[in-house]
This record gives C-alpha cells, structure tokens and sequence, in this order.
C-alpha cells in the first residue's frame, strides 16, 4: 500500500489517458472509497447509537439503520426496555432519550462558551503562533536557538504533573473562572509554532528577499507576503487549535471549573453524563454527536483552502 | 461571577458578625463539593440541598457537582482554598485526615451510634470519627437462575460454603458458560481473606498478609481460573464482572449492590439472584464495603462551621431528607444507618437483602498510609495469581516482605 | 530537471548563505514577535514545570496545603532513589519504560507512512470529491474515543470479527482474547521457535535495570498491539493534515518542470515530493516521538486490570502516581514525570541527529 497508491494516483496524471491508466484510476478510487467508509463507519456508529437506550449501546452496537417510528426506553411501568425491543439484526427505532438527557437548561450558555473561547483562543494563537513561528525560521536574533529548544521541551511536559502548579499560579494570578483567565493561557502553544516554523521554512525564500531588495520591512514582509502563502498551514492551524478547545477539558476543568456557568461543552456533558459504572452511554453518545458534528462541518469548511499547487510566481515583485 | 459575588457576601456577612452587627437576616454561604455519580444521584443530590435551604432562609449552598471531582479538590486543596463541605472517599481518607483537611466530627455528628460500625471505622482516626457516611456498598454472590436450574442445581443460600461453590461452578461451566467470573481485583478476593480470619497485621502489628488464612483465600479464589470453571472478566469479552455476568458468560460473580441497577437497565431480560458471600472454612463471614462521607473543612470555623455540620447532619442524619431519602430513593448504594435498611429494601427489592446482611460484618479495605507501594504490590500479586503466572503462596509472600520492609520489620 | 529544481529550493532555505546583509535589526522584530508567545509558555508552562521539578524533591502529597508551615519536606533524591534507581518500585517504572519504548518504535513509523500515503492522495489533481475524501480521512481523529473503544473491544473480542476471519483463513487458529492478553510479540516467536525463559539460557535471567532480560525483550503484548493499532487509526488523520499543508507549500512550478522533463507518476514523488517535504517528515516524527512517549488517554480508555503490566505507559503511571490509589503523591509523580521528560528530550536529540540528516538549522 505505501508505494503501490502513490504511484498509482500519480499514473493516472499523465496528460494522454491508455485504457490501462483508467482502469487504474477506477480502482483507485475504490479503494479510496472503501477507505474512506472504513474511517467514517465509527462516526456514524456514534450517531446511530446516540439514538439507542443505554442497554443498548453496550450489547447492541452494530446496528444502524433507523426504523422511522421513534420510542421510549421506558415502557409504561417505567422500567427499561431489552435491547431486542429495539433492535432487531441492524435494524433500531430510535430514541430521543439521549438527547433529551443532555438537553437541560445550561447547555445553550455552555454551548456559547465553547465557541466564544474556541474562536477568540483560535484567532489569537493562528496570530501569535505564526509570529513566533516566522522569528524562530526566519529571523536572525541572539537567543532564537535557546527559545527553539524551550519550545520544543514544553511538548515533552507530561500535562499531569503540571495541572496542580498550573492551578497554583493562576489563582495567585487571580485568573481562576474567569474567561480572560482561558485564553490568556492558551493563546499560544507550542505545537502552533513548531507547526509554522517547519512551514516557513519549507516555502521558498527567493519572494522575501526580493521584496527586501525593494525596501520591504520584515514586519511589512510578513503581514503582506508571508502570511498569505501561508494559507494552508493557517488552514491546519485554525483546525487544529479550533478542535483542540473544542474539545478541551482538562485546561477548562482547571480554570473554569469553579463555577458551572462558565463550564464548556465537555465539562458540562461529563457531568450530566455520570461516572464509573453509571455512565449512561446513550448521554454520552448524544453529547459526542452535539460536539462532534460541528468540528466535521469545520473541518469540511476549511479544508477546501487546502488548493493543490500554491504558484508563488504571481507573488514576485 | 456567582461564586465571587456570594464568596464576598459571605465575607461581608462574617465581618458584620464579628463586628456585633449581625442580625438575624445574615446570611452564611456554604460551598459544598462533590462528584459526578449516575444522573439520578446527581439529581438527588440537588433535591437534598434545595431542602436544606428551603429548611434554613438563612444559609445559601452553592453545590459544585464536579466533572472530576479528585483533580478538581486536590488543587483546591494544595491552594488551602477549599469548600467547606466535600464528600471523601475511604481510600482518600487516611491521607486527607493526615494532611489536617477535615475537621473532628465526633461531637458534631448526630446520632453517630445509628450508623454502621464497618462505615464509622472507615473514617475514624486515632479515635475520632471525623466525617459521617452518607451511603455505602457491600459485595455479595451473584448468581445466573436459569444457569442453575438448567444445571439441576438448588439455588445458592446463606448456608453455602466455598465447597459447595466450587462444586456448582463445576456443573454450570458448559455451553460457553463458566461457572464463576473472577477479576484479577484485590477487592473482590479479599471478601474471602477477610472471611478466613485472615487480616493484614496481627495483634503486635507485625505484617500477617502472607499467613496460611489467607494464602488459603487467594487458592480459592485462584482455582476457579486454574481448572476451568472461571475466568477473568476480559477472557469473557468484557470490561467487569457485571458485564460478564449480565452477558451470560458466566454463571455466578462477587459484585456490590452497584451492579443492581445495571443489570436492570442494561440486560432487564437478565433472571439472577443474590447471597452473601458463601462461609469459609472456618465457618466465617466476610464482604467487603466502599463508601463515602460528607466532611467539613478543617479550616470552616464560627457560624460557617455551625452551618457546615448542620447540612451534613442534615444530609446523613435520621431524618426525612438524609438517610431515609437515600433509602426511599432506592439507587444503587444503601443508607449508612441501619434503621433504614428495611426500607431501602422494600424500595429496590426483598431479593437483595444480602447486600444489607453483608453490612454486618462487612470490612472497608483500607491500606495504612504510607503503604502505597504495598498497595501496588497487591495488586501486582492478584494479576499474577490470577493469570497464573505465580502461587498464591509466593505472590503474597513477595507483597508481604514490602509491607514488612515499609513496616520496619 | 527534477533534480536540480529540488536542490535548488532547499538551498533558498538555508538564510545564511541567503541574506547575508540584513542580519542588522532582525533582533528587535525577532523578540518582538516571540515576546507574547515566550510570556505564556514561561508563566503558564515552564513556571509549573519548574515547582514540578523542585516538588519532585520533597514528601509533598500533593493535597496538603502549602499555607501550612508543615506542607512538606525536603527528602533529596528518594522519590528518584524508589522509582528510578533501586527502590521498591524500580520493575513497576520500568515496566513501564518497556511498554511505552515498544508502543513508540510500534507506533511513529506506521503512523507516519500512512499519514504520508494518505495526504499525496487527497491532494492528487485528478481526485474528484476532495473535500469528502479529506473529510472522511480526517474523521477518526474528531470520533469519540469511548465509541472508537467499544468499537475496538467488539472487533478484537474473542468471538468478535477479526478472529472469525482469522478462523476462516487458518482453520486451526485458537481465538484468543486480544484485549486482555498479556503475551508479549517477541515472546510468541521465540514460543514458535521452541525458546521459552528457560530455554533460552544465562542471558535471559540476567536483571537489567529492575527487569529481567527476558522481560525486557518481550515486545509489546497482544493487549498492547491492538491499542496501538487504534492509537495509528486515530492520529493518522491529524499528521494527514500537516503533510497537506506541506505539499501545497510546493510550488505547481516545479512539477511542471519535471513533467517537461519527462519525470511522472513515482519519479516525480520519489525525487521531488520527498525531498520537499523532509523538513515535514521530520516535524511529524518529533510530534510522533513527543506525542507517544506521553502516551495516556489511549491506554486510559482500553486498559483493564488484567493487562496493567503490559499496557501501563510511563505517562499513565504519572497519572496513577498523583491521583489513584492510597496515598496518591504528587511528589512521586513529578520525580517520573521528570525522568520522562529526560528520556524524551535524549530521544528528540538522538532522532534529530539520526533521522534529521543535515536538516541542520531545524
């Protein structure tokens, strides 16, 4: 698979098309479509069991195709149903339970808290990532190569020790369950700039030093021509970090923690959700679905800024 | 901003006090910690604080169910900020007592004598009882009632002994059946440690945890796995022994009344039943218990402590909104005071009464502190005996000596 | 010629023989840019990291108050002695060094050429549907790890899909329980070759560093290898997205040039897209050493008590060292968690001499 699909993929470029050459292409596509249903066969396994009750996410998993009639996972006596009143072979009613479990008063403001910090922590690091990541590739400076190893070092913390100091620091700080306190913390990091540094230095160099020729600044330079080429690992960036806070609960539980009204998604939905052996796997399940989709529908958003073939020509002068 | 706003009005309210301007309209501002349990506990639990302030116009509790409770306390514990009431666990209690956490409840606690001996000895220290029960858990034999009588067997009572549930999980290991699941767990092979007379220290204190008791215990344990009517829960395709027995891969299992609600909801179609655990050898008893307490903060002090200790007798105490509302509630764990065991069981069920019987003699395995790499020793030692890789004998001998090492012996 | 457009661009990389002349005024816009970066990763990293550091030379228990005059002391190196040299818990650590070193020589490489594969994929010109194909590629990394699990538990159960088709393509084929058995790969090889602990002769009872030899030529367990295939399943899509950020950075010319040239299909990716993306290739492997020596959330999800020894991580006996367990220490904790951070720094250093090349300046 590692030498065969690459070449294949790249055969089927060839300007003047055998029948040989399509037949590939076809087969390519197969595989690639029989790839891709593997890697996406989770997720709607995690959408259809949101719609089953808790016993039947644990002993009925592989079903997943809806009847159209919904029910309830409770019969008249409220007791639970047997999974086998809902599911028969891959077949399932649906349920609501699930979604109506998660649906309580507070998950609209943590919804908004979700996205307002995702969005506001996203903005600032694709801006103090790409500055960082320029200076560390591009600039010459004493002290850039100490500033490199320090970088690198804080990925190789182990994030568990460091939760209790962190927690220490920012209450001395007074940052504790405030929004501010958030994203202050989180307004770089540094797989961000690792991220940009590699990038900037795999660009060319020769459209930089043309325009300092002309007199451009460095800070002109960037803002004006780096920056713009660097769409596509601005694209990884803002996914990246987007998803990242998206889904962030350690940093939020440390931070945020205190006070439920500025909770986020995940801490909010793992608490509605219960624990250990009290887990409710249909809450569990829909509040994955809430969280998940959005970051798919991002995801497809940016990704179409991922255009093959950048021409840095045009940029000259 | 709650939190800030109702922390400065508390502070405020402390100073008019102090000052002698108080008046009956101050008002005290509790804050009160807890984890994240099943939806229906959660939900409880909220009912019982909206009581408690309906009952007193003059105290506010701000309640923080915690989506992960152990990290979250712990930082407000090492930032000496912490709530004035939180729930603590059995095995958490040893150290928290130790690092001057929790204040002494002995003269706070109402009608201490109501609740279970097992329960308060799990947080007592150097004879005080620091913080009072609110529910618990024992571990009693789960057993598979279609399995048995398809095998032609009597179903298991409380005169069963360790022969006779050898002898049963011989006759149901068939049809992809075994007889008994058994996790590589130290708490559930230690209901029979205990049952053996076997005990972790003897009466000089000196390290008993390899004697013949309860090398005894672990081959028991052990042979079920050894000759084929047992096996771990992960051989069965399964995460724990209630999946294993809700599944229908085996037969019978040592679990705690947690696993009633599950299996209720998870397999409904599922026909079991409960004992205790069955008699040793020596004719007796053991289970073990888990549970957890609500305690006050060592450093709550005037009327915020008086407050403090009247919510958490009002949550644990006798009456209507505490102990008997955990009995009437009827969710996995029982009440810690025995005067509602009967209730708890009218509630769930008549069928699971040895899980309030094991409340009796029931014993919260609590290692001492600063036995922690005896702890990982246990452990490592059940994993062995139980993947057969060594003798009970030699694996409780190799945990014995670190605890004898820890123990200065 | 395609070689020469390929060598040509790496050079324009390297700034020193590029701009010689304006190396005046760089320091004031280079701090500049790094300040507010440098300011958030000292306060909100490198300060916990260093009270880490400094807690990993004392008794604290983590839970104990620091207000109180009594909040710990100072014990030297004995966290250190008891874990790492020869205290008690010496063989649980490096059990643990075990796992997690076979879990990344297991992981990293796999990882890194599917990532690869995949991205020149989707970023085929001829490929129709690009978005759906990026889409669904990238979904394991945004799908809920507790489905991906039970998903996984199903798969590898013992009745379970992966051993019905093992059963049919090999009729005499024991299914085995995959999550929780704790046989080591090497070991199962050396059982086919008839070597067994005591077969195998001096060398294998030989204790190196709190394990046995033999021990430690165990390869990761049967429990171990399939978190790993889930962990590759997982990352692949995230480390696709790097590369695809990388390969736009080539420029459409230079492939014009080489088609000119007469270069297509595996030339073309052999010679150029390869070369391209080394400063790439070299980002994702750091990531990937980095990321899987701190392994924690995959083991967390699929272990069971069964296979602790076999799939515990060092990262997850962090973990269980700071918050499980009687006396849970935060001391403790930190003491391993600096070892750690030593093992994957020497690592980092090791891979950027070995594999780096003359990517010097990275």
């Amino acid at each position: 698979m590692t030498t065969t699909a690459p070449s294949l993929a790249a055969q089927a470029t060839i300007p003047t098309r055998s029948p040989l050459s399509i037949i590939l292409s076809v087969l390519a596509i197969a595989f690639l479509a029989a790839f891709a249903i593997i890697q996406i066969a989770p997720f709607i396994l995690t959408v259809a069991n949101s719609f089953k009750c808790d016993a039947a996410v644990e002993n009925r998993p592989m079903a997943f195709i809806p009847r159209l009639e919904t029910i309830s996972c409770r019969d008249a006596e409220g007791r639970f149903i047997l999974p086998d009143q809902q599911v028969d072979g891959l077949f399932f009613s649906p349920s609501l339970d699930g979604y109506r479990g998660i649906l309580v008063n507070q998950l609209p403001r943590w919804a908004f808290n979700t996205l307002f910090l995702s969005v506001v922590v996203t903005v600032l690091r694709v801006i103090f990532n790409s500055m960082a990541g320029y200076a560390l590739a591009r600039l010459r400076f004493p002290g850039k190569r100490v500033i490199f190893f320090v970088v690198l070092g804080v990925l190789m913390i182990p994030g568990v020790v460091l939760l209790i100091p962190r927690f220490l620091l920012l209450k001395e700080l007074g940052l504790l369950n405030t929004y501010h306190g958030y994203i202050i913390t989180l307004a770089s990091d540094a797989f961000g700039i690792l991220l940009m540094k590699q990038f900037f230095e795999s660009i060319p160099g020769e459209i930089e030093e043309a325009a300092m020729v002309d007199g451009a600044s460095r800070v002109v330079i960037f803002w004006r021509i780096v920056l713009p080429m660097a769409t596509p690992a601005l694209t990884a960036l803002t996914i990246f970090s987007f998803q990242g806070n998206w889904n962030n609960f350690m940093d939020a539980l440390i931070i945020l923690g205190g006070n439920t009204e500025l909770y986020n998604l995940p801490l909010g939905l793992t608490v509605l959700r219960g624990s250990g052996q009290d887990v409710q796997y249909d809450l569990v399940l829909a509040g994955s679905v809430v969280t998940t989709l959005p970051m798919a529908l991002i995801f497809f958003f940016f990704q179409r800024y991922f255009v093959e073939g950048i021409s840095y020509t045009g940029l000259k002068g | 901003m709650m939190n800030k706003k109702r922390l400065f009005v508390g502070a405020l309210a402390l100073a008019l006090s102090m000052t002698g301007l108080s008046s009956a309209q101050d008002r005290v501002v509790l804050r009160v910690w807890t984890g994240s349990s099943s939806p229906v506990e959660n939900e409880f639990k909220e009912k019982q604080i909206a009581a408690f302030e309906a009952a007193n116009p003059n105290i506010d509790v701000d309640l923080l169910i915690s989506p992960d409770y152990g990290t979250q306390i712990r930082a407000a514990f090492a930032s000496g900020d912490y709530p004035e009431v939180f729930t603590v666990g059995q095995f958490d209690f040893p150290q928290w007592q130790a690092d001057g956490l929790l204040a002494i409840g002995t003269d706070k606690i109402e009608d201490a004598e109501g609740i279970y001996e097992g329960l308060r000895a799990a947080f007592t220290a150097d004879g005080e009882l620091y913080c009072a029960p609110k529910d618990f858990s024992t571990l009693a034999l789960l057993y598979n009632i279609d399995a048995f009588e398809a095998a032609g067997l009597a179903l298991p009572d409380e005169t069963w002994t360790w022969e006779d549930m050898a002898a049963a999980a011989e006759a149901l290991t068939k049809d992809g059946m075994v007889g008994f699941s058994a996790a590589a767990d130290k708490f559930r092979w230690m209901a029979f440690f205990y049952a053996n007379g076997a005990q972790l220290f003897d009466d000089e204190g000196k390290v008993a945890f390899d004697s013949p008791e309860a090398i005894e215990a672990l081959e028991f344990y052990q042979s079920f796995v050894a000759n084929g009517h047992g096996k771990l829960p992960s051989d069965l395709n399964s995460g724990w022994n209630g999946e294993a027995f809700g599944k229908g891969a085996a037969a019978m299992t040592i679990e705690g009344n947690w696993a009633i609600g599950y299996l209720r909801d998870t397999y409904p179609q599922l026909n079991w039943g409960v004992t205790e655990i069955p008699l040793a050898p020596n004719g007796g008893r053991g289970t073990l218990t888990f549970t957890e307490c609500w305690a006050v903060s060592s450093r709550a002090q005037g009327a915020l402590a008086d407050a403090a200790w009247k919510l958490v007798n009002f949550l644990t105490g006798p009456n209507d909104d505490g102990a008997k509302a955990v009995a009437e509630a009827g969710f996995g764990v029982m009440p810690a005071r025995a005067e509602f065991g009967d209730l708890w069981l009218s509630t769930v069920g008549e069928e699971y009464s040895a899980f309030v019987k094991g409340a009796e003699y029931a014993v919260a395995p609590i290692f001492p502190l600063g036995f922690a790499d005896f702890d990982a020793a246990v452990n490592e030692a059940t994993t062995l005996v139980m993947t057969l890789e060594e003798s009970a004998e030699d694996a409780l001998r190799e945990a014995a000596d670190v605890a004898r090492d820890i123990n200065g012996e | 010629m395609a070689n020469s457009a390929a060598l040509d661009l790496s050079s324009a990389d390297k700034p020193k023989r590029s701009w010689p002349k304006f190396l005046q005024g760089e320091t004031l816009v280079g701090w500049s840019f790094l300040t507010p970066s440098v300011i958030i990763l000292f306060v909100f990293l490198i300060l916990p990291l260093l009270m880490a550091f400094y807690f990993s030379f004392t008794n604290w228990s983590g839970t104990r108050p620091l207000d109180q005059p009594d909040a710990y002391q100072f014990v030297g190196f004995d966290n250190y002695q008891r874990w790492i040299i020869d205290g008690r818990r010496t063989d649980d650590f490096y059990r643990a060094v075990r796992n997690t070193l076979y879990y990344v020589l297991g992981v990293v490489p796999v990882q890194t050429v599917i990532a690869l594969v995949l991205a020149v994929i989707v970023n085929q010109r001829w490929l129709r549907y690009k978005g759906f194909f990026r889409t669904a590629f990238y979904f394991p990394s945004i799908t809920s790890s507790i489905v991906v699990s039970f998903i996984f538990l199903f798969l590898f159960s013992a009745g379970g899909p992966i051993n019905t088709l093992l059963q049919v393509l090999n009729p005499s084929y024991q299914p085995i329980a995959w999550t929780g058995n704790n046989d080591g790969l090497i070991h199962l090889l050396l059982g086919g070759l008839g070597i067994t602990r005591d077969t195998a002769g001096e060398w294998a009872q030989a204790r190196i560093l709190g394990l046995r030899a033999w021990d430690w030529i165990a390869g990761p367990s049967v429990a171990l290898s399939t978190i790993m295939a889930l962990a590759v399943w997982t990352t692949t899509g995230t480390l696709m997205v790097i590369y695809l950020s990388a390969l736009q950075g080539i420029p459409s010319s230079v492939y014009e040039a080489a088609e000119v040239d007469g270069a297509t299909g595996w030339a073309q990716f052999r010679y150029i897209t390869l070369p391209l993306l080394k400063p790439t290739t070299f980002f994702v492997i750091t990531l990937g050493l980095i990321g899987t020596f701190q392994v924690f959330d995959q083991i967390y999800v699929l272990q069971n008590d069964t296979t602790a020894r076999t799939t515990t991580s060092v990262a997850y006996l962090v973990y269980t060292t700071a918050f499980r367990g009687t006396s849970p220490n935060l001391a403790e904790a930190s003491a391993i968690a600096v070892v750690l951070f030593v093992i994957i720094f020497i690592a980092t250093l090791l891979q950027r001499r070995f594999v780096g090349g003359d990517q010097a300046e990275y």
